[in-house]
């Protein structure tokens, strides 16, 4: 091979590298940021849903450390939810031993909920139970971050039909009320 | 003479009785004679195996609860003298049957209506009554991807496949099940909560509160293609409800009810094919 084709080949693999190079580090480091779901952290004031004695939702104001979007302050909030209720007469809606594992969101601004196996093995029965567990989630989310349009909950990052035998969940959970 | 006149009379009745008898014969008149169609309940009493649903505090299980109605009602139907029905149970014992396998199952039997029996529960134990649940229509994309979803089981089993078309005559029979569904909640409303509203053996009376009709997205209902409905019974988290639920007296009454409320809905569909004949 030519000195010259020599030369000419290190120079397309050089380019070639700082090319990749620069797009990679600009995706990381210096991609735009959208105020909506990227923000700085402050105290939050947010809502969580539990259940009351006539069985309905009923809130429970919290106050916490938000973190630096949107991800991180609904894993925080529903971490919050899993821990149960502090005030006294409200139950929680989320069976014990839940642990949610991951929060995405995508293009249509679905919250993608991932929880352990707990969240199916935990169930305790009863059509009406289900249908509280279910929106003290969805409520909890969509009024405490309107950015937000549905939810969707996956166990151990799979898409699963019912989490108690009974109500679909296959689709996004859009509706805010108890019975929909 | 007489006598010759008796005997013409005779050949003569046996001649027109003779060609008369065929002539009541349907099918000597080119008629195909109909036959006595069933009609068709597909009863799902819900969970089962493993799968033990709710439990009261006094340690009943919602599997073993409707498992008894659905038995109850299957019994009824099939003993009745009036209407032919055909009962096909999605179990008939203590066994794990998946969703949808049970939507499958139904499916196959060409059910005319489906019923799934449940017992509920709730986070408060004030919580109680009798509900009756019907499908909330998904968006049109949510009830095609349930169709697909059923139908690639059927691609399995190497059924035969549906084309495009027939997703969107799936999607429009949705709909005339939807107002089906609806007639056949309410008038099981209506049937239960007058049944068990009247005095039992040694004039007891059992308290039980109408919680209404309601729609909400209940998987097993948005597979089958059929009217169909989820009966909540009663809540075995709620001590009063429980104790209903473990007597056989009310399970008679809820089996009473639903029982007309089958006759009822039975009726209104039969009259509607026969229309279309």
């Amino acid at each position: 091979m030519k000195l010259r084709t020599k030369l000419l080949l290190v120079f397309i693999l050089t380019a070639t590298g700082v090319i990749a190079g620069y797009k990679v580090v600009n995706s990381i480091f210096f991609r735009p940021q959208n105020p909506a779901f990227n923000y700085a952290p402050e105290i939050k004031k947010i809502k969580l849903y539990f259940i009351n004695r006539d069985g309905k939702l009923q809130a429970e104001k919290r106050e916490i450390q938000g973190g630096v979007g949107i991800l991180e302050d609904v894993k925080i909030c529903v971490k919050e939810l899993a821990a149960g209720p502090k005030e006294a007469g409200l139950f929680r809606g989320l069976p014990a031993g839940v642990v949610l594992n991951g929060v995405f969101i995508d293009d249509n601004r679905c919250i993608y909920l991932d929880f352990n196996q707990n969240i199916v093995e935990n169930q305790a029965g009863g059509t009406t139970r289900e249908m509280q567990m279910l929106y003290s989630l969805v409520n909890t989310v969509l009024d405490n971050f309107t950015q937000v349009t549905s939810v969707r909950i996956l166990v151990e990052g799979h898409e699963i039909k019912t989490l108690g035998g009974h109500l679909d969940i296959t689709q996004p959970l859009r509706s805010k009320q108890l019975e929909y | 003479m007489e006598k010759i006149k008796i005997l013409i009379f005779v050949v003569l009745s046996g001649v027109f009785l003779l060609q008369e008898t065929p002539a009541r014969n349907p099918a000597a008149n080119g008629l195909k004679e109909l036959p006595v169609k069933n009609f068709c309940v597909v009863i799902d009493p819900g969970h089962g195996g493993k799968d033990g649903g709710a439990v009261g505090n006094k340690g009943t299980q919602e599997k073993n609860v409707v498992l008894d109605i659905a038995s109850m009602l299957a019994k009824v139907l099939v003993d009745n003298a009036g209407r032919n029905y055909k009962v096909v149970l999605t179990r008939a014992e203590d066994k794990f049957i998946a969703l949808e396998d049970r939507i499958t199952f139904a499916n196959q039997a060409e059910g005319d209506i489906f019923i799934s029996i449940h017992a509920n529960a709730s986070e408060s134990r004030n919580d109680n009554g009798f509900e009756v649940y019907y499908n909330s229509l998904a968006t049109d994309d949510a009830l095609t991807n349930v169709a697909r979803r059923e139908n690639a089981g059927a691609a399995e089993r190497k059924d035969p496949q549906p084309t495009d078309s027939m997703f969107v005559l799936w999607e429009l029979a949705q709909n005339e099940f939807q107002k089906e569904s609806m007639n056949f909640a309410d008038a099981i409303q209506a049937g239960v909560e007058t049944a068990v509203s009247k005095p039992g053996e040694n004039g007891k009376k059992y308290l039980m509160r109408n919680r209404g009709v309601k729609q909400a997205g209940f998987a097993v209902l948005r597979g089958v293609r059929m009217p169909a409905v989820l009966v909540e019974t009663s809540y075995l988290s709620n001590e009063n409800d429980e104790n209903n639920l473990r007597s056989p007296e009310f399970k008679e009454k809820m089996v009473e009810g639903l029982f007309e409320a089958i006759e009822k809905i039975a009726g209104k569909i039969n009259r509607r094919q026969d229309g279309l004949k």
